[in-house]
């Protein structure tokens, strides 16, 4: 099972253990930027103007992300950011107020949140953009799928023209136009 | 019986009639589901624990013991922590596995006899059977989010 989530839900939200004890809460996500893969998420102790851990979730130890916690078995799933590949730690990951541009050149609007799909895997999905000039719902915020595999660094953020075709509004739609935008993607390849 | 009834419950030794303190704290073991000792309140000395196999009966006015020498200090700081407020399950956030709120617990349903859970009331989210029972920590009771599949009666 999986389901879709943004980004920025997942602050704060708290890491539990099965032995119902809280040892922090999430601070951020942490993804590899050449692929849209999410790697895993950094934690701070309990409270908004608490300290950062030094210590990092890796996706693969997260037994489930819920709507009210994140579940970890115990606290043996927290690790050293060495636990990752190198490359998964950018210098910048934070996408958030980047300019999403078409492959055709056309300025779609700038990223207020990314979209996860997180099962057994997490990917980044799609963009929350909020919408420039070019789309009739200027101002609004919508949702932009993305191709399997995308990287997600840099100022500016590229996205298939074909993309605008699938713009959604909301999250319960979102996965069927991922899944439908992702197909189409595969049959101009074919 | 359910927990929140049970606290403040004299427990009184029967070898000679007194009083030997009230029920202050429950003492859960959440692998074993099951209420493995107590935490008495005013006691004279330094020895307010007791084993659930130490005492004679958990009766509906009395919870009582042989004598007052079944009393003993904590086995370690672990059973000290799961006596404390901190650990007490009443009015805890229950979590399930998946990571979904389920309620709070109201009170907790157990057997006076073997001192077993039987089940979490959440009010008016509902009970939740002890068979589904993860963990017991500080910050949340931790539960099966979805129960288990019943074992199938028979067979084909």
């Amino acid at each position: 099972m999986s389901v879709l989530l943004r980004a920025t839900e997942l602050e704060g939200r708290p890491v539990v253990t099965f032995a119902g004890e809280s040892p922090a809460e999430v601070k951020d996500i942490i993804f590899d930027s050449s692929t849209g893969t999410l790697l895993g998420l950094t934690l701070r102790g309990h409270g908004l103007f608490s300290r950062a851990r030094k210590d990092i979730l890796p996706w693969l130890m997260i037994h489930s992300i819920g709507r009210d916690a994140v579940m970890i078995r115990d606290e043996g799933a927290f690790q050293g950011v060495d636990a990752l590949p190198a490359e998964g730690v950018p210098e910048n990951r934070n996408v958030i107020g980047n300019q999403v541009l078409t492959d055709a050149g056309t300025d779609v609007g700038r990223v207020v949140d990314v979209i996860i799909e997180a099962g057994a895997e997490a990917e980044i999905v799609g963009y929350e953009v909020k919408a420039s000039e070019a789309l009739a719902t200027r101002g609004e915020h919508v949702l932009i799928p993305l191709p399997a595999a995308i990287a997600v660094s840099g100022e500016h953020l590229i996205v298939p023209a074909g993309a605008l075709e699938f713009v959604g509004n909301d999250l319960s739609g979102f996965g069927a136009a991922v899944k439908a935008f992702r197909e189409k993607l595969r049959e101009g390849e074919g | 019986m359910r927990l929140r009834e049970a606290y403040g419950r004299k427990v009184v030794s029967t070898d000679d009639a007194e009083a030997v303190g009230r029920l202050d704290g429950f003492v859960i073991d959440p692998e074993q589901r099951c209420v493995v000792g107590l935490r008495l309140a005013k006691v004279g000395g330094d020895r307010p624990f007791v084993s659930w196999t130490d005492l004679q009966a958990f009766g509906t006015d009395a919870v009582t013991v042989p004598s007052a020498a079944v009393l003993r200090a904590a086995s370690g700081q672990a059973e000290e922590r799961a006596a404390s407020k901190e650990l007490q399950p009443i009015g805890k956030l229950v979590l399930g596995d998946l990571g979904t709120a389920l309620g709070k617990v109201e009170d907790v349903e157990f057997d006076e006899g073997s001192g077993s859970l039987v089940d979490f009331d959440l009010g008016e989210a509902g009970t939740v059977a002890s068979d589904r029972l993860l963990g017991l920590g500080s910050y949340a009771v931790v539960v099966l989010e979805v129960p288990p599949e019943p074992s199938a009666p028979g067979g084909p």
